[in-house]
């Protein structure tokens, strides 16, 4: 296991509490990634519709980047992920669409680099045996529901992630601390973030759906890997609350953030104090604080 | 010496406009052999065809050319007059002078020009044909059927009916198939199990007719009015002869387990028989649960049986029967649920499939006909089907339409409706598909007066919130998302090949299609045979079908099999391959690119018996004489016979003048 961590744009701007539990754990399991020296912002979700060679141009130099490190690449924003991906899969044919971007980049660059997400690598590789034997702090009895977003797995062809109606990565790490995994049918339906700022009450109506799906379902708090599901669902909760007249109070939280604290990580390294939603009743609550 | 006789043939104006077939008959005299010629209206007529048989006589020919329209057209007509005139009917040769000359140019002098040619090289080819003898093969004249649905059911009596023994062959303990679990069917809303029973015990009783059940084909030799098909009868551990199907065992029987019949909605003992009314109405025992099988405990069953009918020990047992044509019949079986993960991957209990839906409504179901939704027991007041589970659906599932589902989901509107009157059902379509006789009728009906509500869009997700389970999808001719919140879902999932059916093609020598279902001999012609002579499809084995259809194919391939079974020997033309034993190095080229299997190794020995080597070696009866061995052969040591190496070049000589 040789990676370059690939952080994005949100983790080193909105979502610094990601960045922060992934460089802890990276820490704390002794793994062999280090954040890529020469990575540059994918576009995010603008670029693609504006300029498609520009765009593709951007992830190939953080391909190249990866190369010049010698790494692979552990990608932690599944936008970031779907796009270095695209990019790997343009470099791998012969197209116009490949000439023109490595003309944009000014260079030839290889993509035999394996790309895959944080949470592939932790349930994959590193494995699920060794995750339970790090567990110092068990998160018992805690019910979760693990919101997996619409982005890291579709398209499944290209992501590659798990089973794109049900995936289970997030459970069985979560279930590996000593969690309780809440089944519910809305892990990977879409949180209308893309249309948070031009069409707001879509996004609000879709997001509201999600959190009383998984209250119904019995889940405390939920767990998420896309920061700008966390940003959907935890930052505008209050506001869904009150247009709907519902409590519903339930803290989001990175996964990276909950293995932390079952690895017995200091809650507030883990940065939990940034959330919106308090966490802290809930997890004294259940005696993991 | 050869004496051939050239015909040639105006065809009306056919020929005669663009060939100028008087001097095509004249310049023929020139070629060498020939001794007659003669140029006619209409050669095919009764008038020509004496012309040529007088002419047989009274010129001693040896050989003929008809110069008129393609072989396929008349071939068999001059022939026929050849052999009637005491000429062996393979020394007439046909030269194309209409479809391959006349009808496809303008030029009169080409026409003629071509016409001549065309007649040079059959001349020099029938100076070298040999005579030949057609092939007269014997019959058995008994007929097996394998699949004991409504389709093998009627095959099989039809075939009974004609006076030929049938023997029956069925996977399951009992005949009936999937029709033998169906509550009503369209479009006439009768009772499946009213109309099926009494056609499973005429079968049954019928003198003629044996039923082999939960037998399974494991071998099959021969060809066709010829064939010997080895049958695996399954260990049943219940001697079906001295059992009388009292029924106490099951009653006693401990062990329950999910009844494949009820559609896992219902439990069976691991004694059982799949339906009361099954036949033969002999149980077997589910070796996987059976505890005195699993476990060497209770052995309740045989203890209680009066007479001694059940063998713990029993084993597969093989029989061999020789048959001279075979029906298949395999049917079909649906798509599970848990084909379909955005549709809840089977996790729902309230999700099922429209063959659950079936037993649920069926008086003789687990339910006794109570409508209950599986996961509660309540009361479903609002239904929601989904038509194309699976069907019409390329990229992820099947491309074809599976056809019966419009039908049926019209159906159990129906049946939903006559339960609770108040209910209210939804249908998701992106078409309605009814052409049959009375369906568009029916489907109507089911829309207008029956209160089904019919909403044309695909299901993009089912999912559970609360005690409801919610259908997501798209109204296209509104063009808005719907939701719809329901007690139980219906997917109408599609018809699928039966497991097992490509192995069992495989070891009938028959075609299957990229899906998996029999491939016909010919879609619009020969749509119940296959490329293999002597066996016959029908029903769903060939791709998904209704009732009514399937009924009418196992007629059709039972007609078929009669026709063939009718004559005790079967001829056959003598256009057959042959194998030079001299030359022949066993290469096996020509094993491997035969279509029909009909070329196996022989072996050579010498005197002592011995071994000496291996040479290919045709069955006559199931060579068609298609000559797809012959270019493979490297030393040329396999010939069809009627096209011969030198026979055919002779004919290229002549046209290049040599």
């Amino acid at each position: 296991m040789k990676y370059g961590y690939y952080p994005g744009c949100s983790a080193k701007s909105t979502a610094p509490e990601l960045d922060a539990t992934t460089l802890a754990l990276i820490d704390f399991l002794h793994l062999d990634i280090k954040e890529l020296k020469d990575w540059v912002c994918c576009g995010a979700s603008s670029l693609h519709s504006v300029d498609k060679v520009l765009h593709t141009a951007l992830s190939v130099m953080t391909l190249d980047a990866a190369n010049a490190d010698e790494r692979d690449i552990m990608v932690q924003c599944p936008a970031c992920l779907a796009h270095v991906l695209e990019a790997k899969e343009v470099l791998s044919e012969d197209s116009a669409m490949k000439s023109d971007v490595l003309e944009a980049v000014g260079k030839q660059v290889d993509a035999k680099m394996k790309i895959h997400h944080f949470s592939s690598i932790l349930h994959d590789e590193y494995g699920l045996d060794k995750i339970r034997e790090k567990v110092k702090n068990p998160l018992d009895s805690l019910k979760i529901a693990s919101y997996y977003g619409c982005l890291i797995v579709r398209p499944p062809e290209l992501m590659q992630y798990d089973d794109p109606e049900n995936p289970m990565v997030m459970d069985n790490l979560l279930s590996a601390c000593g969690a309780e995994p809440v089944q519910w049918p809305f892990k990977t339906k879409c949180c209308g973030a893309g249309t948070a700022i031009s069409d707001t009450d879509v996004s609000l109506d879709l997001t509201y759906e999600i959190l009383r799906m998984a209250r119904n379902n019995g889940a405390e708090c939920i767990a998420v890997l896309c920061p700008l599901c966390q940003n959907n669902l935890d930052l505008r909760q209050k506001k869904i609350e009150q247009r709907y007249g519902e409590k519903l109070n339930l803290p989001v939280l990175y996964y990276t953030q909950l293995l932390g604290l079952a690895f017995g990580l200091d809650p507030i390294m883990l940065q939990l104090n940034r959330l919106f939603v308090d966490p802290f009743p809930l997890l004294k609550s259940k005696g993991i604080l | 010496m050869a004496r051939i006789g050239v015909f040639v043939c105006w065809c009306g104006s056919n020929i005669a406009e663009t060939v100028d077939v008087s001097k095509v008959a004249e310049v023929s005299k020139s070629i060498p052999g020939v001794v007659y010629s003669v140029d006619y209206k209409y050669m095919c007529s009764d008038p020509g065809q004496e012309l040529v048989k007088n002419a047989i006589k009274e010129h001693n020919l040896t050989g003929v050319v008809v110069a008129s329209c393609s072989p396929r057209m008349h071939e068999k007509t001059f022939r026929k007059a050849a052999s009637d005139a005491g000429l062996n009917p393979y020394m007439l040769e046909m030269a194309n002078i209409r479809e391959q000359c006349s009808w496809v140019h303008n030029d009169m002098d080409e026409g003629t020009q071509k016409s001549i040619d065309l007649v040079r090289m059959m001349v020099e080819k029938v100076k070298r044909n040999k005579p030949l003898e057609d092939i007269s093969i014997p019959v058995t004249k008994k007929a097996m059927v394998i699949g004991g649905g409504v389709t093998g059911i009627q095959a099989a009596l039809d075939i009974a009916a004609g006076g030929i023994p049938v023997v029956l062959v069925e996977k399951e303990s009992s005949i009936g198939g999937k029709m033998s679990a169906l509550d009503e069917t369209f479009p006439t809303l009768d009772c499946s199990q009213c109309i099926l029973t009494p056609k499973m015990v005429e079968v049954a009783q019928h003198p003629l007719v044996e039923i082999i059940s939960y037998a399974e084909i494991e071998k099959l030799e021969g060809f066709i009015g010829n064939f010997k098909a080895t049958i695996r009868k399954k260990a049943r551990y219940v001697d079906v002869d001295a059992c009388t199907g009292c029924g106490t065992c099951w009653q006693k029987c401990p062990v329950k387990v999910d009844s494949e019949f009820e559609q896992g909605l219902g439990k069976r003992k691991a004694i059982f028989i799949p339906f009361p009314q099954a036949i033969p109405s002999r149980p077997r025992i589910d070796a996987e649960n059976c505890l005195k099988l699993t476990k060497d405990r209770c052995g309740i069953c045989e203890k209680v049986c009066p007479t001694k009918a059940i063998h713990y020990d029993d084993k597969d047992e093989f029989i061999e029967v020789e048959v001279g044509a075979i029906v298949v019949a395999t049917g079909y079986k649906i798509m599970p649920v848990s084909a379909f993960p955005e549709y809840g991957g089977g996790q729902y209990l309230d999700v099922v499939t429209s063959l659950q839906f079936e037993r649920m409504v069926c008086a003789s179901g687990p339910t006794l006909g109570d409508l209950k939704r599986p996961s509660d027991g309540k009361l479903p007041e609002t239904v929601v089907f989904v038509k194309c589970v699976g069907s019409r659906d390329p990229e992820h599932h099947h491309s074809y339409c599976s056809k019966i589902c419009c039908m049926y989901v019209a159906k159990q509107t129906m049946l939903y409706r006559h339960k609770v009157h108040h209910g209210n059902c939804y249908v998701f379509y992106i078409d309605v598909r009814s052409n049959g006789k009375n369906y568009e009728e029916f489907v109507r009906r089911a829309q207008e007066k029956e209160g089904a509500q019919y909403i044309r869009g695909r299901v993009s997700a089912i999912y559970k919130d609360g005690d409801d389970m919610v259908v997501e999808g798209a109204d296209t001719l509104t063009n808005s998302q719907i939701k719809v919140k329901c007690d139980l879902v219906v997917l109408a999932t599609a018809m699928e090949a039966p497991d097992g059916i490509k192995e069992l093609a495989q070891k009938l020598g028959i075609g299957y299609d990229q899906h998996g279902f029999l491939t016909e001999a010919h879609p619009k012609l020969r749509p119940v045979e296959t490329a293999t002579a002597g066996i016959f499809l029908a029903g769903c084995a060939l791709s998904p079908r209704d009732i009514p259809d399937s009924v009418s194919e196992g007629s059709g391939a039972a007609a078929k099999v009669m026709g063939l079974l009718s004559k005790d020997t079967l001829e056959k033309e003598g256009v057959v391959a042959i194998v030079n034993e001299l030359t022949c190095v066993g290469c096996q080229n020509c094993i491997r690119v035969c279509p029909y299997n009909a070329i196996e190794l022989k072996d050579i020995c010498n005197r002592q018996g011995e071994v000496q080597r291996q040479v290919a070696n045709v069955n006559p009866g199931l060579c068609t004489g298609c000559g797809t061995c012959t270019p493979s052969c490297p030393s040329r040591s396999i010939e069809l016979l009627g096209f011969r190496d030198t026979e055919l070049y002779a004919e290229i000589n002549a046209l290049a003048e040599l």
